[in-house]
């Protein structure tokens, strides 16, 4: 088994009306030699959606929540940093 | 006080049974513990109301360790005394105390083993199906966008306060 793995997997497909919803997520394993453990990491990235006069759109799944923890914590960074910049002159 | 007797084949054989039987609930817990990558554990079953159908999406992420160790005191000891005065080695018995006073027996063995892990799922979006289409809502967790603000903001008047410092004379 290798060492890191990153893969996109599709679900089961749901219909729901006129439309086919079929759901997208992707896993980052990371497993020890030996069967001595691991880390997954496992989130939702699209979703496919199939019409009956055969569209397809791709629908993203969004994390807001961690885009605006990542957004503030480089914004901190910055302001710090540049406070530092600023002290040092 | 009983004294019986066990071949050291028949020890070597006897922690290689105990080994195995560590190793089985490890492998089914690992088992188990692969699952969580599947589509599976991201998706929850769809939950309908009405016409209109909703499917939760969440993260989930694992973290699993293992450690075990088997051991003899056979090989160690076994015959040192015999090898050090220059007589002949021969394989002897090792024997093992059954009468339950404590006593130090002369060979054993044993293994151990541990180990620990954690599953975390959040929330991230819900897929909303209705009459007039599919959309994705995202799931906003605001304890954590206020915590990670609050940090921010404790990091950025750190600097400012640290800015405001007279610097520091040099005698």
């Amino acid at each position: 088994m290798p060492f890191l793995t990153i893969e996109t997997l599709p679900g089961e497909s749901i219909q729901t009306g006129p439309n086919k919803i079929t759901p997208f997520s992707q896993a980052v394993k990371l497993l020890l030699p030996g069967s001595r453990g691991g880390l997954i990491w496992n989130r939702p990235v699209s979703v496919l959606v199939q019409g009956t006069d055969g569209s397809e759109n791709v629908l993203p799944v969004v994390d807001v929540t961690r885009i605006a923890q990542l957004a503030l914590l480089g914004i901190g960074l910055a302001i710090g940093i540049l406070f530092l910049l600023i002290n040092r002159r | 006080m009983k004294e019986t007797s066990i071949n050291p084949v028949e020890l070597s054989a006897m922690i290689e049974k105990s080994a195995a039987a560590i190793v089985e609930p490890v492998e089914r817990t690992l088992e188990h513990f692969l699952e969580i990558a599947s589509v599976k554990s991201v998706y929850d079953s769809p939950v309908k109301h009405g016409e209109t159908m909703i499917i939760p999406a969440a993260e989930v992420l694992g973290g699993l360790g293992f450690g075990m160790g088997v051991g003899t005191a056979v090989g160690e000891n076994f015959g040192k005394k015999d090898k050090e005065e220059g007589a002949e080695v021969e394989e002897k018995p090792v024997e093992i105390s059954q009468s339950g006073t404590g006593e130090k027996a002369p060979g054993g063995g044993g293994g151990g083993g541990g180990g620990g892990g954690r599953v975390f799922a959040r929330p991230v979006a819900v897929i909303i199906s209705g009459p007039d289409g599919v959309r994705v809502e995202p799931v906003v967790d605001a304890t954590k966008i206020a915590l990670a603000f609050f940090t921010a903001l404790g990091f950025m008047v750190g600097m400012a306060g640290r800015m405001r410092r007279p610097p520091r004379s040099q005698e």
